[in-house]
């Protein structure tokens, strides 16, 4: 109990809580008023594309009820595609088709349904459901990433992401999120993803956090990751320093994914990252987030 | 920096001005902390049955008493049919007024009363208005002024200052024994004869005193029937010390204001006099009763001014309401940024425990969970139906007003609840629950919907426990000012930066690495 107790204390690890995160970090360095920078994803689309960042090509995007009349002909040209709302969080309202039989359209979970499905799921994107602050929203068309085969050998299912934490222009803490079925194919640690810590310096894979606890394997395919390590981490890395350039935010979650064909795409920025990356780390971002801090004085 | 420090001058400043006035209010205003504290009131009577002399102009004065050091008048009332009344604020007649009933002639018995209501409450003030001299000669015929001045002597030798100087002459005049006193007093050893004639030596003395005249409430709250008739007056000296009176009780001979003693007459003046009666009676009876101390000090002071209690009774009821929720928000604080509990929506569950107030806490939750469930299943229902959202939402909340109204039937037929008391339920925040509960249970799960909102359900448990006490209520309205130190408090948590109950289960797994 006093060994628990001093390690609390002391913050032995520099485990960041969500207090000080947003205390200390996201009110200090994250003007509100930049906010939509990262939470619209067509502005942050748009700003990336003017950085030379790449992203998923947007193919369409949904305005108003009015819009859904010729849907139709705009999914048709495409058969595999997402769906999500421009300002949506923590992945709610995001539909992944990826293929189309006759008049059905098959699901990320294989499972099919149909046009009219599909406009509902829309409408409902319109009027605000999924939006921070149920605020009447737009509704994003974008081109369906196809995962780069590089983590074939440990996961099987969705699209794996990786989640830098950028802190004033410099990666903090880095996290590779694997879908898992509890997850159903989401990347998102709180929809039960496999969350896996990266070292900065090489991208070598550790530790490691499921549903809240320490892991050490996929929990899908039970494969030990232990010796992995992510290819062309450094063009990752510089693509999140980039990200950092990006906004006028100071702490910032990067979400980017490996396209087997495009390579690395930005996904999304996040202005309110979470704090499970510390487990996943099994270090806290404290110390990495102080580093930076002083860094910049001594500079 | 300056930020950090400008906030604890915030923090700091809440919390002296929050508890100056609570603790000025308590010490300095006598405001009660607990609401079953009483005070004892009495009601005073005089009764006076005047019989007419044959067509003669009638003329009755009667001596007010006023406002004393240890009580308060209120709600004088005068009930004397056919009479004409006026009262006499004569500056010179020393802290009494005179009322004046007039009749031009009469026949038969009348009976006039003269009520009022005295509350206890201190004001040394009226213990310091100075002499008035023109009501204090004597005259002293020669073998007096010797047997005074014997007695004066023999009083000098043994006192230190004028009260125990004349606590000593009171004693030698109570002696039998002594001739010079019993030549004094005429043989008349009542106390109010003692009195006059100790005031008279002091006189000589050059020592300022007054006859006081009254009788003792008594408050034993024993006392059975709590009716006093028939009081008689008893005398009491007074003594000027050359800035207030000191009392001196002839009766056991000892200074001080006896106990609840009730001053009605000063100077001995008369306290009835009549023209044109033949026959009178004076009685005084008095009635002791309770009142909450809170409604005792609400009649007095500046405080009344500026307290809700001055406020229409609707109105404080919704106040007493309203000046719950900042306590309400403090706990919630507490548990989400202290203990880390997950809530739908922040200040949702101060509403939800508001509401409980009305209906109780088993009925709310259970009348709760009912509309929750319901309204779930129906919006589960109408997501296939594929509405628009507004629409839906709509409907949910038409439909969750039907199922309040289905559950206060219910609960009437079975002799349950008030069913007006399940009206006030925020309707817009349940529905608003159900649509946050439906989209949480289709993106994570209905395990993680049902926590968030058992959690909701939790809080505002938590919250109706504490903010439903009797005395939790009753100081948070009779002193508002503490809602400053809640502020601070809230502001306090808005610094803390340290772990959450939560994060401390969470990363303590990260204790081994």
């Amino acid at each position: 109990m006093l060994k628990k107790l001093k390690f609390f204390k002391n913050n032995t690890l520099g485990l960041l809580s969500l207090n000080a995160r947003n205390g200390k970090y996201i009110s200090i360095n994250n003007p509100r008023k930049y906010y939509p920078t990262v939470d619209n994803k067509l502005i942050t689309k748009k700003l990336a594309i003017e950085n030379n960042i790449p992203v998923p090509e947007a193919y369409h995007i949904v305005k108003s009820y009015k819009d859904l009349k010729n849907i139709k002909n705009i999914i048709d040209k495409y058969s595999e595609f997402v769906i999500k709302p421009a300002n949506g969080s923590g992945g709610n309202g995001i539909l992944v088709i990826t293929g189309k039989y006759e008049s059905y359209y098959q699901k990320s979970n294989k499972i099919l349904i149909t046009e009219e499905d599909i406009i509902y799921h829309i409408s409902n994107i319109l009027s605000g459901m999924y939006s921070l602050g149920s605020h009447q929203d737009h509704a994003l068309i974008e081109y369906k990433v196809n995962p780069s085969p590089i983590f074939n050998d440990i996961s099987t299912i969705g699209v794996p992401d990786i989640r830098i934490i950028v802190y004033k222009k410099i990666p903090a803490m880095a996290m590779l999120r694997l879908p898992t079925n509890l997850s159903n194919g989401k990347a998102n640690l709180h929809q039960g993803a496999l969350g896996v810590g990266i070292n900065l310096e090489d991208g070598a894979l550790k530790g490691g956090v499921f549903k809240k606890r320490l892991i050490s394997y996929h929990p899908d395919t039970l494969r030990k990751y232990e010796n992995f390590k992510i290819p062309n981490w450094d063009e990752i890395l510089s693509l999140s320093k980039k990200c950092g350039n990006l906004t006028k935010l100071g702490y910032i979650g990067v979400d980017i994914v490996i396209d087997k064909d495009k390579g690395p795409l930005v996904l999304e920025l996040n202005a309110r990252p979470g704090l499970s990356i510390q487990i996943a780390n099994r270090c806290g971002l404290l110390t990495s987030l102080n580093k930076i801090d002083n860094a910049q004085i001594a500079y | 920096m300056q930020n950090k420090n400008h906030l604890n001058y915030i923090i700091i400043a809440l919390i002296i001005v929050g508890s100056f006035i609570f603790l000025y209010k308590i010490f300095f205003l006598n405001i009660p902390l607990s609401k079953n504290r009483t005070t004892d009131i009495w009601k005073i009577e005089a009764e006076i049955t005047a019989t007419p002399e044959q067509d003669k102009p009638i003329k009755i004065n009667l001596l007010l008493p006023e406002s004393q050091k240890n009580f308060k008048i209120i709600d004088e009332k005068f009930i004397s049919p056919s009479y004409g009344q006026i009262i006499n604020e004569d500056k010179t007649s020393n802290n009494n007024r005179i009322n004046i009933w007039t009749k031009r002639r009469a026949k038969n018995q009348d009976t006039l009363f003269y009520s009022f209501t005295v509350i206890p409450h201190k004001n040394e003030q009226y213990n310091k208005i100075p002499f008035d001299y023109s009501v204090n000669k004597y005259k002293f015929t020669n073998p007096e002024l010797t047997a005074s001045n014997r007695i004066l002597k023999k009083a000098r030798e043994e006192s230190a200052d004028s009260p125990s100087f004349a606590a000593n002459v009171v004693n030698i005049l109570k002696n039998h024994n002594d001739y010079n006193s019993s030549f004094l007093l005429n043989n008349n050893y009542s106390d109010k004869n003692i009195a006059k004639i100790t005031s008279k030596i002091l006189n000589l003395a050059n020592i300022k005193s007054r006859i006081v005249e009254g009788f003792k409430l008594k408050s034993n709250p024993n006392l059975t029937p709590n009716f006093v008739t028939n009081i008689p007056f008893e005398a009491l000296l007074q003594i000027w010390n050359g800035s207030e009176w000191i009392t001196l009780d002839i009766k056991n001979n000892k200074l001080g204001m006896p106990k609840d003693f009730f001053i009605w007459n000063y100077d001995n003046k008369f306290i009835l006099k009549t023209d044109g009666i033949k026959n009178v009676t004076f009685a005084i009876s008095y009635k002791r009763s309770e009142i909450s101390t809170l409604e005792a000090q609400a009649t007095n002071s500046i405080f009344t001014k500026f307290s809700l209690l001055n406020l229409p009774i609707k109105t404080q009821k919704q106040f007493s309401i309203l000046i719950t929720i900042p306590l309400g928000i403090l706990i919630i604080l507490i548990l989400r940024s202290i203990i880390g509990l997950t809530t739908i929506g922040t200040f949702m569950p101060v509403l939800i425990a508001i509401a409980f107030r009305e209906t109780g806490l088993t009925l709310g939750l259970i009348s709760f969970g009912i509309i929750i469930l319901l309204g779930l299943i129906l919006r589960f229902y109408l997501e296939n139906l594929k509405l628009l959202a507004i629409p839906r939402l709509g409907s949910v909340l038409a439909i969750v007003i039907f199922i309040l109204l289905l559950i206060s039937i219910l609960f009437n037929e079975l002799h349950i609840a008030n069913p007006s008391s399940l009206s006030i339920f925020p309707l817009v925040i349940i529905t608003m629950t159900i649509e946050r509960m439906a989209v949480l249970w289709e993106e994570r799960g209905p395990s993680a919907s049902i926590s968030q909102c058992s959690g909701s359900l939790l809080a505002a448990t938590i919250i109706y426990l504490v903010i439903n006490q009797h005395y939790i209520r009753h100081i948070l309205f009779v002193f508002p000012e503490l809602s400053c130190i809640i502020i601070a408090l809230i502001l306090l948590i808005g610094k803390y930066r340290g772990f959450r109950l939560s994060e401390v289960i969470l990363f303590k797994q990260l204790i081994r690495t």
